[in-house]
């Protein structure tokens, strides 16, 4: 089998966040089958930070991170701890280009349950941020949501709706992200 | 969630319109956007949407304005306003003119989510609801046969059990009952379906001239008969033929009868060639033909060929449940016909029918529909549509003098028979010019054709 140099490269921003990047790498690796590459930490992202609404804008750091991918990056998925937000969304847990190249994720809104992120017996942040960041790499593999509750790739409203969805890929979603990864490989120009 | 809910978007800023359009496809929609309230109404007016995500503040053509348009287009489609002020009294006045809903700029992702899913899942709930009612009026109808009465519902189940078989079928039942349809529902539910279905109405011809149409003549076989002429059960070889009233026929054809059914074969008039034919037979009567047989004018031995399945079909009165059914599809049926909009029936009106005594059974109820669409207006059925009702009033006061009650009985008699002069004489009891003085005496007239 051709092996490939093209890798997912993951940006952190701010330190917040550093001790669950190796957890988050691994199974991004599980998943995906494909070299990781963890970027130095570009600390807080302060150019996306909306003065008004006092978060900071995902588009902003999409735009960001397409414009410094480094050679051999097949994707690239930022991560932070800041809040997040959209220009139609109030607030959003990441975002991603719809078959593209770039993902963010926020752990903001992950912690706790409903509004309170202190909210005792949740489930620990670094599993619901591994499921965040595999569900937005999924949509930038050209998958779309997926009506199986069990499946990575089913629409979550909802941080505790999101904890009982498993860390993988339904059958369906993972025939057809290996299909997209392929055409991506090998199709698209570097 | 369903691919094809289609959302179109209407916003000015081109920021919401790309990013709403984006995460629209990610979650499964089909999308368009547009900029402005022309655009929109352009769109509507070219596709059908599902769900119209429309922008209240707009330069030109404002929210609520496109918002009117839209409902006026076409208004099954779903639309939630967007407003970037919580706004109160522009909210409610969009809610006013028809809006499902409104959110505020910027969303929560999760309540967008859910209005939509919900918005969705109602559409499906509707789309699934019409769909069901129309596969249960179809559950209803059998060959255009309409009943959903616990006697009907048994007439189907019949007319399915006997209808691939090539057993000899009695259909009994009041005149209007519709046993003619359901000779055809048997015919085009047997292996015969592809080959011809005849139909005779015994009681409309003489008894020679019967003879002959039933297994016709050769040239030369009485005057007139100029050429040979294949008779109705020639005609319908390998398909079906089915005999109206056949309590009518006198008792030489009814050997003649008996004969072809027993041997399968026969001669035409004045033939000496033995001809045989494969035909199914069904027969029909409104008379009792057991009491015939006791009388000595049906000959036992054709009655039992003949009712070896007897299917016997309810009258109207007996069934009145089915009325309100009959009636929307004898509407339906003539609205198409007519180019009419009846939609519904006055609920005084169905009452009136479903006190009426039906003695015409479903042919007057369909009479009676069709001479209400045709000269009624508009889309509802009314009391002052069914005119028919005046002659149970009339009825209602009792004759006073025998004639006045021959005059009533040979009128209603007329009636139930279309005017078949023969037929009626025989039901009757009296000889066909006797019943010619009797309506030149009081004057009757055959209100259908007159009118």
């Amino acid at each position: 089998m051709k092996q490939t140099n093209r890798s997912i490269v993951i940006v952190p921003f701010g330190g917040e966040i550093a001790e669950y990047l190796a957890d988050v790498a691994e199974s991004i690796y599980e998943q995906f089958g494909l070299p990781i590459r963890i970027e130095e930490d570009r600390g807080l992202p302060a150019f996306a930070l909306d003065p008004v609404r006092q978060q900071y804008n995902s588009n902003v750091i999409l735009k960001e991170l397409l414009g410094s991918c480094p050679p051999g990056g097949l994707k690239i998925l930022g991560i932070t701890a800041v809040d997040l937000f959209s220009p139609i969304f109030a607030y959003i847990f990441g975002e991603a280009q719809f078959n593209g190249r770039g993902a963010v994720v926020s752990s903001y809104r992950l912690r706790g349950a409903g509004n309170n992120p202190d909210a005792k017996g949740c489930p620990p942040l670094v599993s619901r941020l591994e499921k965040e960041c595999l569900h937005e790499l999924g949509h930038t593999f050209g998958l779309r949501h997926c009506s199986d509750p069990d499946c990575l790739m089913h629409y979550s409203i909802g941080v505790e709706c999101a904890d009982r969805k498993f860390a993988f890929f339904c059958p369906a979603c993972r025939d057809l992200m290996l299909w997209h990864m392929a055409s991506d490989l090998f199709l698209k120009p570097c | 969630m369903r691919e094809d809910a289609k959302i179109l978007i209407v916003d000015d800023e081109p920021l919401i319109r790309l990013s709403l359009t984006e995460w629209l496809k990610e979650e499964n929609y089909l999308t368009h956007a547009v900029e402005d309230g022309p655009g929109a109404l352009a769109a509507v007016q070219r596709e059908p949407w599902d769900i119209v995500l429309l922008d209240l503040k707009m330069p030109g053509m404002d929210g609520v304005d496109v918002l009117k348009e839209v409902k006026k287009l076409a208004p099954e489609i779903t639309v939630i306003m967007m407003t970037a002020y919580a706004s109160v009294a522009s909210s409610v006045q969009a809610m006013k003119e028809g809006a499902y809903d409104y959110i505020v700029k910027p969303f929560d992702v999760q309540e967008l989510t859910v209005l939509l899913k919900r918005i969705v899942e109602h559409k499906q709930l509707v789309s699934e609801n019409i769909l069901l009612r129309k596969r249960l009026t179809e559950q209803y109808e059998y060959e255009n046969i309409v009943g959903k009465s616990a006697p009907m519902q048994s007439v189907f189940e019949l007319i399915g059990t006997v209808a691939d078989t090539s057993a000899t079928v009695l259909i009994t039942g009041e005149t209007g009952t519709g046993k003619e349809l359901v000779a055809r529902a048997i015919h085009t539910n047997s292996s015969r379906r592809y080959s011809p279905f005849i139909a005779v109405s015994c009681s409309a011809l003489p008894d020679t001239l019967l003879e002959s149409e039933l297994f016709g003549y050769e040239k030369g076989a009485f005057t007139g008969a100029e050429r040979t002429k294949k008779g109705r059960f020639e005609l319908a070889h390998s398909g079906t033929l089915f005999l109206d009233e056949i309590g009518d026929i006198n008792m030489k054809t009814q050997v003649k009868l008996l004969r072809v059914l027993q041997e399968r074969s026969f001669r035409r008039l004045g033939g000496s060639e033995l001809i045989e034919v494969d035909v199914r037979l069904i027969t029909a009567t409104n008379r009792d033909l057991m009491k015939m047989v006791e009388q000595g004018t049906f000959r036992s031995d054709l009655y039992y060929r003949l009712n070896v399945v007897n299917i016997h079909l309810p009258p109207l009165r007996e069934r009145r449940e089915d009325i309100p059914l009959l009636v929307s599809h004898f509407l339906a049926k003539y609205n198409l016909e007519f180019n009419k909009k009846f939609e519904r029936v006055r609920s005084d009106a169905l009452n009136m029918m479903l006190d009426y005594q039906w003695a015409g059974n479903v042919r007057e109820l369909e009479n009676v529909i069709e001479r209400a669409v045709v000269i009624g207006q508009g889309t509802e059925i009314a009391p002052e549509h069914l005119p028919f009702c005046r002659t149970d009033v009339e009825a209602g006061a009792e004759p006073r003098t025998l004639e006045e009650m021959e005059r009533r009985h040979i009128e209603k008699m007329l009636a139930q028979n279309q005017w078949n002069i023969a037929g009626t004489a025989r039901i009757l009891g009296i000889d066909r010019t006797t019943l010619h003085k009797k309506i030149k005496k009081y004057d009757l007239r055959d209100s259908a054709r007159t009118e």
